[in-house]
């Protein structure tokens, strides 16, 4: 009976399998390969680790990594704040509107990450965007959004709050509806305030979803590229540019495909570290309650 | 259990790779089908240039009967798609490009015997080892616009005919004149592009990045310049953002609060249908050392193994004929490749003459190193994107000093052209 199980389960999963090792295991291991090459796209030559002990010692290769850890770390908590504010404020029994506010809230999922670069680019435009017309309008002095790296930093992370506020929201709006009301209830007769009911019963109730959502965040955000690539093209000068476009530039544009590969392994290498933490703490994928 | 496992899964892959065999086949079949009939012209460009080709093809499909399918590629994907057709062995019968990938080596059409035959400009064409590879279709260069209504507004003159041109001194005393008198924001904007800032450093006599014995160096003017250019982004005369951030010069200089946009020929045809809200007009670029422009454009080539050499070659003799070549070259707003050609624009007709004498002004500089860094896409081992330009967005956002990036640009050549 468990055998028969066993080989439904195999012969279920086989067409899934097929598809993984030729579209992901078998790229994957060229990838490898030609990370230990200098390879221009059309002849590799084999040379060892070389590609690696070149990268450990460049410095843009560091200021990249550094920028994405930033990034994430800034971005991360940016994100979580911001998609469970705007979750408690859409189910709380106060809130006004909430139909057309989750439409408005849940619009940028709809849109690709370019456009949401390409529509904060047009409103953080530095020398004709809207945000610095009005600011003249009212008589302040344009700010420097695109040419100033910190300025360029926060347009960075304020777009990828709003792209990345609408999925997030959906995950904690469910979590949100799915806690007991008898504990408000009881809290209430207890005469517990408002910020008391959400520190004591709100985020203990949802922390197996801040923990998910977390996740997913590192990962997107360690990821993050197109919306930066028409935002910032990784401007000014290299200041946000993050790992992933530092990889596509130099495989792409210098066409040092070997050496990009490398730069990608130990992104992989780094990504791997996190959903093997992930692992532990969430025991291999059974959610605890 | 494991044996039924292992079954499936050799089952599923042949059915997979057999999958895959048929299609490749089907391709290959539809691919040579296809070779019969209709003749593939790859093509990038913009509505106006992509437009031109089209009627082009249409017209000697009406003369000859020979159908010509013009598929239009992104600009930036053109070199890759091409090199991989080539990898599958089913080049293109023709394109037209302006940058190519060592893989082409020796897969071009020897077009010698065409140019000449038509008065083609061999010398602005690639040529290696004797053979005309890449003739040129058509010629851009480097200019000057300025907003002529900000300037009548502030009251400063511009250089109208050759005897009066500007030196860079005096340029940057009229664009300040005209910031200050009217509501114009900055000075002037320069594309974000190493084409651009090449003819701005020849004009203060650079002789730009050359190999001398085993590596690449520069002279000295080209310091002096670049520190030029980086004084002159100061959010005041030029924005610095372009430059550092990608922001669209072209779009500024369109809003009409800008005095003047360093770009090229190819903006005339654009300006003079979409601008409205002020006058523009093409002027003469100021000088240093020398004047000096630098020349670009695109190449027509055509590709051994499309099965359709014969039929190609004549599209080429028929297209730099005197007169399709003039028609060409009016419906794009093309600069002229062709010795005997007198093209008639239909638009900013003096805007082109202007840039003809430009040319004609312009120190040897312009073509050559043009045409040297071209020849090394198709010879070296590797080709190099920008290396100036993105050294140069890089210190202008004070991550490194000019000596570093000039440093950077030497080495990055030497890598890529002579180790």
């Amino acid at each position: 009976m468990k055998d028969t199980n066993k080989k439904w389960a195999f012969i279920f999963i086989a067409a899934n399998l097929v598809l993984f090792l030729v579209f992901f295991a078998w790229p994957a291991i060229l990838g490898v390969y030609y990370s230990l090459t200098e390879y221009n796209g059309n002849v590799a030559t084999f040379i060892g680790l070389e590609n690696y002990i070149n990268l450990f010692q460049d410095s843009s290769f560091y200021k990249a990594m550094s920028r994405t850890f930033l990034y994430t770390l800034i971005g991360v908590p940016f994100v979580y704040v911001t998609s469970l504010f705007v979750s408690v404020m859409l189910t709380s029994k106060h809130t006004k509107g909430k139909n057309v506010a989750k439409v408005i809230f849940f619009f940028p999922w709809l849109v690709s990450p370019i456009v949401v670069g390409v529509l904060w680019r047009w409103m953080f435009g530095e020398s004709f965007g809207f945000v610095n017309y009005m600011i003249q309008l009212i008589g302040g002095d344009p700010i420097p959004w695109s040419s100033n790296g910190n300025f360029a930093f926060l347009v960075v992370l304020f777009a990828t709050a709003w792209g990345g506020t609408a999925f997030n929201m959906l995950i904690f709006m469910g979590a949100l509806i799915s806690i007991p009301k008898s504990l408000y209830e009881a809290a209430d007769v207890d005469g517990g305030s408002g910020w008391q009911k959400f520190l004591h019963i709100t985020l203990p109730s949802i922390r197996s979803t801040s923990f998910l959502v977390i996740l997913l965040a590192v990962f997107n955000l360690m990821k993050e590229f197109p919306m930066v690539q028409s935002l910032t093209n990784g401007g000014p000068g290299t200041d946000t540019t993050f790992i992933v476009q530092y990889i596509y530039e130099t495989g792409f544009d210098q066409m040092k495909v070997g050496y990009a590969s490398a730069a990608s392994m130990v992104l992989f290498v780094i990504l791997l570290v996190f959903s093997l933490i992930q692992f532990k703490f969430a025991k291999g994928g059974r959610v605890d309650e | 259990m494991k044996k039924t496992f292992l079954l499936l899964f050799v089952l599923l892959s042949t059915i997979l790779v057999a999958c895959s065999g048929n299609n490749s086949e089907s391709n290959g079949e539809s691919g040579s089908e296809s070779n019969g009939e209709k003749m593939q012209f790859y093509v990038s460009g913009d509505t106006v240039e992509g437009s031109a080709l089209t009627k082009m093809s249409e017209k000697y499909t009406e003369e000859t009967g020979v159908e010509i399918e013009v598929v239009d590629v992104p600009y930036d994907d053109m070199v890759t798609k091409i090199t991989n057709m080539m990898r599958a062995e089913e080049p293109p019968a023709l394109a037209r490009v302006t940058g190519f990938n060592p893989a082409w080596n020796g897969k071009l059409m020897d077009l010698t015997e065409v140019a000449e035959q038509n008065n083609v400009m061999v010398d602005m064409g690639i040529t290696v080892e004797d053979k005309l590879v890449a003739p040129p279709l058509d010629l851009t260069a480097v200019g000057m616009f300025i907003n002529k209504s900000l300037f009548e507004e502030a009251g400063v003159s511009y250089p109208e005919s050759e005897e009066e041109v500007w030196t860079w001194e005096e340029f940057l005393n009229s664009i300040s004149t005209v910031v200050e008198e009217t509501d114009a924001q900055y000075g002037m904007v320069m594309d974000n592009s190493e084409h651009r800032l090449n003819a701005f450093l020849y004009q203060h006599g650079s002789k730009g990045f050359y190999p001398d014995g085993d590596e690449y160096t520069t002279n000295e003017e080209t310091e002096d310049a670049l520190q030029r250019f980086i004084d002159m982004n100061d959010n005041t005369i030029m924005p610095k953002a372009v430059w550092t951030a990608g922001e669209d010069a072209s779009s500024m200089f369109k809003s009409g609060r800008v005095a003047a946009y360093m770009s090229g020929s190819w903006q005339i045809t654009d300006f003079a249908s979409n601008i409205e809200d002020f006058e523009w007009e093409a002027v003469y670029m100021p000088y240093e050392d020398v004047r000096a422009t630098n020349l670009g454009g695109n190449y027509l080539v055509g590709f051994e193994g499309s099965g359709q050499e014969e039929q190609a070659r004549e599209f080429i003799d028929w297209l730099y004929q005197k007169e399709n070549y003039e028609e060409l070259a009016t419906y794009g707003g093309y600069l002229p490749v062709t010795e005997d050609a007198e093209v008639e624009y239909e638009l900013a007709q003096e805007a082109y003459q202007l840039y003809q004498d430009e040319i004609a002004a312009s120190d040897p500089i312009a073509s050559q190193q043009r045409n040297e860094l071209v020849v090394k896409q198709l010879i070296s081992q590797r080709s190099l994107g920008s290396s100036l330009a993105d050294e140069m967005i890089t210190t202008l956002n004070d991550e490194q000093s000019l000596d570093e990036a000039i440093e950077n640009v030497k080495v990055e050549m030497t890598e890529a052209y002579i180790d």
